[in-house]
This record gives structure tokens, sequence and C-alpha cells, in this order.
């Protein structure tokens, strides 16, 4: 451990200053006691947070640290900077100085004790200042509500955003003494009771806004170089579907207005997976990397912020929480500012199985401030009109934007030797909404045909098809991947898509420019891609056998498989084409224009004449 | 220039204020105007004003209900080289007036002046301390997030006459007059600063615009501010 580097025992004393007291050697104490406290070894390695993202971690029962150099770091799992100890947060304050300290407090340096150790260990607690610009004594004074804090530290964390002062504000009370006393008399208000009986009872603050979403919108301001033409808020950027989506309007917006007109914020997460997804040129802001602490209420106020202060010309929201819940809650201000777009894609469910999607919690409070809402699919935005009862002038708010998929041509497919077994590709997440159940049911009752199972999922799903390749031998366990293009896809004969619910999901696209004959199920939007012409729908979407009859027809008549090949590929030239994709998101909503509608340099909010706006002087 | 609206009684101690720092400010060797807008004001706050004002003070009556439009007009109904607003519930300090007019005759760029301490009283009570644009502790980001300084300023009357004060619109959810002119002026050029050792005496209602704009959750209507911001990570936000 000594060896990792990732053991630091200087910091360690001064973030653990009970290790000193009671005269414990750290590294003994972070063996003893590491794990059960989840104390972190030094700033390289954030412990809590090895041991909350990595399950098997947790499982193990080892100290993290342990745990990581003998397996986690070989499996290349992430780690991440421990959080800033009290000592590093008092040091970063520039509010203890070791000089002063010394100067003020004789017996620590009489006793060679270092100065932020004594601090930290005995200094607090015993009323001592830590150096001129904080005065404990004052501060535990004015504050009766600290017992038992350290007050710096106290200040440091709290006190600051709430609007405390580290010293007694002498100049500001100074000067409202003598202005109350120059007309006091004049108001039974304020010579009936002496106003500065108790001045150290007086709140005294100023406008400057300390609370931690302000100082993260300082950041914010200081590293945006230009306001954009348009902001597109995403919770983060990863492999995901939805991502890939954001990613299509973020190069089509980049296109058209040029990249440094986009403004990408990820909202929600500190994931950033797949960068690429995103043209490079164009600016990205996390406001995890700004604050990793900001509370969801708190980035619901940076959206609303970011959107005033910038007046962008549109707002793109692709499964932002932050952003949906700051257009619920102030969407009809906000609507003045900027023109609102967002997406939506399928239903979603909660683990207990209850709809719980955007389109549920979101839709119906701020349809009316939303210029445009895109899905992949024109089957959600029908049943979204059913399910709130969308009136139709509203309706055309609702637009269906199909997905590009890759123009490429396909790669030469190899033809499958007579007699073969058919090669079955499944590729996915292992979770609920992929019925990896079903996946399960069609492998074991079809062992004429190969599947080979490419993903990665929760932990119970993973151990269920493990479990299924070690008792069919038909079934091979490929292991993750990140890019679909990647995978091997020139050695299959079909897709296989087994999912629960859906939009349109991009796999499909990417199977079908890939050139796979593809069997899925019938839900969601999935049928506005794959048909009879086109592929095998499965209406029956959770039986097992409706879906090995299919790759049986693809197995025994591969004339009809080119044939359904074929009329895919006419299928993405025709609706799932770049050029249709940009023009419909240039001009759909009809009324309004779409989300590239306007030109790259109308980014001019504050010189938008203003609903209200009103300059008369003179009645 | 006194705003007066329906202050009734209160507005003696206004008047009594203001008549004070005209007399520092006379004895200075300051030519002093005082205006007096009575804005939809009721009858008895006109009462209070009559009875108590000055011959030479001019009294106006207008009806446009909103505190900004009457100051708007009081800039261009005035006379003088500055202007020095005050609310008929409030109160200046009585060295207000003259030590704003000495340090505002010492600057030649365009300059907005607060009092240094604005003391709270009555419904709340707390100090304010208003913050000078050329102090290190000055962070322009965060006039975007809250107001620092209040309505109650001194400056040229040709900032004011440059710079009206835009009107408010709280059914759309935009209020705040005095805060969105603040952002404004400073996009313009503009530098608030404060007049140190003075000082305002603020009658705080239970009930106010501002309160109401809260409840309404307003905010300022949009404008430019912080885009001459953008970028300037460090420099421009001294810790």
């Amino acid at each position: 451990m000594r060896g990792s580097g990732l053991f630091d025992a200087e910091w360690y004393r001064l973030a653990h200053p009970y290790v000193v007291r009671d005269g414990i050697d750290p590294l003994t104490h972070f063996l003893l006691y590491g794990r059960d406290h989840r104390l972190s070894p030094g700033r390289a390695f954030d412990a809590e947070r090895y041991l909350d993202q990595h399950e098997e971690a947790r499982a193990s029962g080892l100290n993290p640290l342990i745990h990581y150099l003998r397996h986690g770091r070989a499996r290349r799992l992430e780690i991440h900077p421990a959080p800033p100890s009290g000592a590093d947060r008092i040091l970063a304050s520039g509010l203890f100085d070791a000089r002063w300290y010394l100067e003020h407090h004789a017996d620590v340096a009489a006793a060679g004790y270092p100065p932020l150790l004594h601090y930290l260990v005995h200094g607090w607690k015993e009323g001592r200042s830590p150096g001129p610009d904080f005065d404990a004594e004052w501060y535990l004074k004015r504050y009766p509500d600290i017992v038992g804090a350290d007050p710096l530290l106290h200040f440091i964390d709290h006190g600051l955003a709430e609007g405390r002062s580290p010293l007694r504000p002498e100049r500001a009370l100074s000067v409202a003494k003598a202005t109350l006393a120059s007309v006091e008399d004049l108001d039974p208000e304020l010579y009936g009771a002496d106003y500065l009986a108790d001045p150290d009872r007086i709140e005294v603050v100023n406008g400057v806004p300390r609370h931690r979403a302000a100082r993260a919108f300082e950041q914010i301001v200081g590293r945006i170089a230009h306001a954009p033409r348009t902001i597109v808020f995403l919770p983060w950027i990863i492999h995901g579907g939805a991502d890939l989506v954001a990613g299509h309007a973020v190069r089509a917006l980049a296109e058209a207005h040029g990249p440094q007109s986009v403004l990408v914020v990820l909202s929600d997460h500190d994931r950033q997976d797949a960068p690429h997804l995103l043209p490079a040129e164009v600016p990205v802001l996390s406001l995890s990397r700004i604050d990793p602490a900001l509370s969801q209420d708190e980035r619901v106020v940076l959206v609303d912020l970011l959107i005033r202060v910038l007046q962008p010309t549109a707002v793109l929201n692709v499964n932002s929480r932050a952003c949906w819940e700051a257009v619920k809650r102030h969407g009809r201000r906000l609507s003045h500012f900027t023109r609102l777009h967002a997406m939506l894609f399928c239903p979603d469910y909660s683990p207990e199985g209850r709809r719980s999607g955007y389109s549920d919690l979101y839709l119906r409070p701020c349809l009316p401030f939303l210029t445009a809402i895109y899905s992949d699919n024109r089957t959600h935005l029908e049943e979204l009109v059913r399910q709130f009862a969308i009136p139709a002038d509203l309706r055309g708010r609702l637009v269906t934007l199909y997905q590009p998929a890759a123009e490429a041509a396909p790669p030469p497919r190899r033809d499958r030797q007579p007699g073969a077994p058919l090669r079955v590709l499944w590729a996915g997440r292992f979770a609920a909404q992929k019925n990896v159940d079903l996946l399960v049911r069609i492998a074991e009752s079809a062992p004429q045909f190969e599947f080979h199972v490419w993903g990665r999922g929760d932990a119970a799903h993973e151990a269920r098809i493990a479990d299924l390749a070690r008792r069919c031998r038909n079934v091979h366990v490929e292991g993750p991947f990140d890019r679909f293009e990647a995978l091997p896809l020139a050695t299959y004969d079909a897709f296989l898509y087994t999912s629960l619910w859906d939009g349109l999901p991009n796999v499909l696209l990417e199977a079908a420019a890939a050139g796979l004959p593809i069997v899925a199920s019938h839900v969601g939007g999935i049928g506005e891609l794959v048909n009879g012409d086109t592929g095998w729908l499965i209406a029956a979407f959770d039986e097992a056998a409706a879906y090995v009859d299919a790759l049986q027809s693809i197995a025994d008549d591969p004339k009809r498989a080119r044939q359904a090949t074929r009329a895919m590929t006419r299928r993405l030239q025709d609706h799932h084409n770049w050029r249709r994709y940009r023009e419909v998101l240039a001009r759909e909503p009809s009324e309004s224009g779409g989300l590239l509608h306007g030109s790259a340099n109308d980014n001019g909010g504050a010189e938008r004449p203003s609903r209200g706006a009103d300059r008369q002087t003179v009645p | 220039m006194l705003n007066a609206h329906r202050e009734g009684l209160i507005a003696k101690p206004s008047l009594e204020s203001l008549k004070r720092n005209v007399a520092r400010a006379q004895d200075a060797g300051f030519d002093v105007e005082v205006l007096v807008i009575l804005d939809r004001a009721d009858r008895l706050t006109r009462d209070v004003v009559e009875s108590q004002s000055e011959k030479d003070f001019r009294l106006i009556e207008t009806t446009f209900g909103d505190p900004g439009k009457a100051r708007n007009f009081a800039v261009e109904t005035a006379q003088g080289t500055y202007v020095a607003f005050l609310d008929a519930d409030d109160l200046w300090g009585e060295t207000w007036l003259v030590s704003a007019a000495r340090i505002a005759a010492s600057r030649q760029d365009p300059v907005v002046w607060h009092p240094e301490v604005c003391v709270y009283f009555g419904a709340a009570k707390h100090v304010f301390c208003h913050i000078d644009m050329e102090d290190d502790t000055f962070r322009p980001a965060g006039l975007a997030i809250e107001n620092y300084w209040t309505a109650l300023s001194f400056s040229a009357r040709d900032i004011y006459l440059q710079n009206p004060y835009p009107g408010t619109d709280l059914t759309s959810g935009f209020g705040f007059e005095d805060w969105a002119w603040n952002m404004e002026t400073i996009s313009r050029g503009v530098i608030h600063k404060i007049v140190p050792g003075t000082g305002h005496v603020i009658r705080r209602k239970t009930e106010s615009v501002s309160t109401a704009t809260v409840r309404v959750q307003g905010v300022t209507r949009p404008n430019a501010y912080i885009r001459q911001f953008l970028g300037t990570a460090a420099k421009a936000f001294p810790r």
C-alpha cells in the first residue's frame, strides 16, 4: 500500500487528526478502520465513492484500497480523487495563517507543535483563532447555534454560504451608529428602543450571494467564452441511445450555425464516457465538474439562471432532469427569454413497474411553455396525444424526428455454409427493459442456432446471462461493447431484439444499416421501422416460440432474408438520412420553425423586444 | 426627489431627514432644489407632505403608479446637475447629500453613488452594506443572482436621463426595476460606488413591491449584463 502511492500518511494525519491525538500509526489506523468508516487513504483515492460505485468491492469485504490494488486496478475500475479533507478546506480558505498562529499562541511555538496540526487537534477546541481574518471567539458568540464543531470549518462549509461573518463587522456597525444618531429623534420606531443595544445580534450582510449555486455560477460565467445561440442540456454523455440522439442534434446545430454557437451543458451526473458522440469543437460544460456536490435543486437554479442570463435563441433538453424541472417551475418566464425544445422517446418504468419517465412526469406541466417536442418515433407522440388529451392546436408542437442511420454501404456479408448454424446477434444492456428473460427462453428452446450475446448490465442480469451460457452450449457471452459498428457484424446472420418497451431504438437502425435481417418485438415505435417487408416483427412480443419461428425462416429462406434487408435499406434511405433529419429540424413545427430555424447570429436576447417592454417616461 | 405614494403619517420623518440634508448641503454652499412627486398619492399623504414642505419645494402630482416611472419623470423635471432619490417612508442619514455631492464632483466618469450602509428597521432589522465596484470584493456575476444596491442613489442628472428606469411587468414575471437598472447601467459603462461613512435608514414593511415580486417568482427582464463578464475567469472574480 505504501508503494502504490495512494496512501499518504501526512494527508491522512491532517484529514483525521484524532489519529495524532490518540498516537496511532496512520497506516495501522487505515488498515483497522478504513473499510468500516470508509476513510480515504490519500488525496488520489476516494474510498467512499469507490465502494459506492463498485458492488464487487463492497461485496469483497476488503479494505477498498486493498481491493483496488489486488483486483480493481487490473479490471480498470474507475477511481476518483478524495473530496478535500477538513485540513485541505482550511488551507484552501486562506483563513489559517501559520505564522500568525505561532506568534499569537506562544505555547504552541514553544512546544514545537506544527501549527495546523495543533489547530486541528487542540486549537479550535480551546477557542483559539486560526488567523487574523477569523475571530473564533466572536464567531461562536455571534452564532450560538454552533456547538461542538470547529468554528472555522463551520464557517468554510456553511457560514460563508449563509452570509455569516468571520469577523465582527466593526466598520459597518460604526457607520450604522453614526447614521442612526443623525435621525433617530425623528421616528418613534427609532427612538423608542436602542437599535444598537446588542450589536452582536444584528445581522450585517451585503448583496453578494455566497451560496453554492452562486459560486458555481461565477465559475461558469468565467468558463463560457461567449453567449451561445443554442444551449443543449443533457444529463451526462454516455454510451446510450438518448446520448446518440443528442449527438445528432448537436451536430446538426453545429453544421447549421457553427460549433461555437452551441453550448452543451451536462446537468445531472458526472459521467462523460462517450464524449466522441459530440462534435469535438462544441464547448461542453459539466455542472458536476464545476462542483460535484451541487444538489438537484441547485442544478435547477443554475439551468434557470443560465437561460436567463445567456438568453440563447433556442434551448434543447434531451433527458436532463434539471432542465425538465426548471421548465416545469419557471417555464412561463423562461419562454420570454428563449424558445424551449425537448426530446421524448418512450415511456419508462421504475423498478416497481410504475410509469415514471419524463413523458409522464413533465410533459403535461411543461407543454404550454415548449415550442417543440421531438420524438424519434411517431407512436410515442400519438400515445401522448391520447394520454393527455392534447388538443389539435398544441399537437403541431409534437414532431416526429426520425434519426439518421449510417449512410456508408454495409460490409459484404459472408454466406452461411450449408448446414452451418444460424449465428444470431443480441447486443444491448442486460436489464429488465431488454427482456433478458425472453432471450434466455429463446436460446433455451433453439439449440439449433448460435446466440452471440454482447453487453453488460446489473449484477443480477449478468449472473443470469452467465448461467445461461453455462447451461447452453449454443450461447456465447462476448462481453461489453462501446460501439455497435465495431462488433464483427459481418459474421452474424440475424439480429435479435427482445425489448419490453421502447421508442425506436438506435441499435435497430445500426443493425439495419449493417444489412442484418432483424427479428424484433412489436413494442413502442419499432413497427415504424421493422414490418413484414423489412424484417420480422413479433406481435406476441413475450413469446419465445414466435421469435424462434422467425429465426427459423431466416435460416431456411436466405432469399426472403435478402429481400427484407434490401427493403430495409430503402426504408433507411427514405426516412433515416441526414438530409431529411436536418430538414425536419429546421422546418418543424411549422408554426414556430424548428430547432435550427433562424440565423447563426441571432442571439440577441437582450436586444429582442421583450413582451411588456415600456420605456415611456412621461404620462 | 422625494417619491411619495401612500405613506401617510410616516412621510413626516422622511421629509424631516430630507430637510436636514438640504440644510447641511446649503451650509456647504450647494444649491438644492426639492421635488416631491405625489404618484397616485392618497389624501393623507398629500396633506402631510403639503403641511411639512418648505415653501420652495415643488410638489407634483402624477398617476404612474410605478416608482421607476415616477423617478424618470422627476429626472426630466429637475434642473440641477445631480439628482438624489428618497422614498417617503425612508430616511437619509444627515450627511448623505453633502457627502455624495462632494465626492461626485471629484469624478468625471459616469458613477452612480450609494451610501455605505442601509440600516433596516421596522418589520425586519438588519444592516445592509453596499458594495463598491472598484473594491476587490466586488463580484460581477453575483449581481445576476442578487441585487447589490438600493434605488436611493445619487448621480449626475445626465446619467439618469440616459438610463431611465425600465417598467415593471409583474404579470409576465418581471419586476425589480431597480435591480434591472443597476445591471443595465453597468452594461453601459456606469460604475456603482459607495460614499464612505454615509447611510440610509430604510423602513421595512410587512408587504412591499419587492416582496410581492418575490411571491410571483419575478425576475429582472432580459438584459445583456452578464455578457461583458463571459470568459473572464480569474481576473473578474477576485476572492
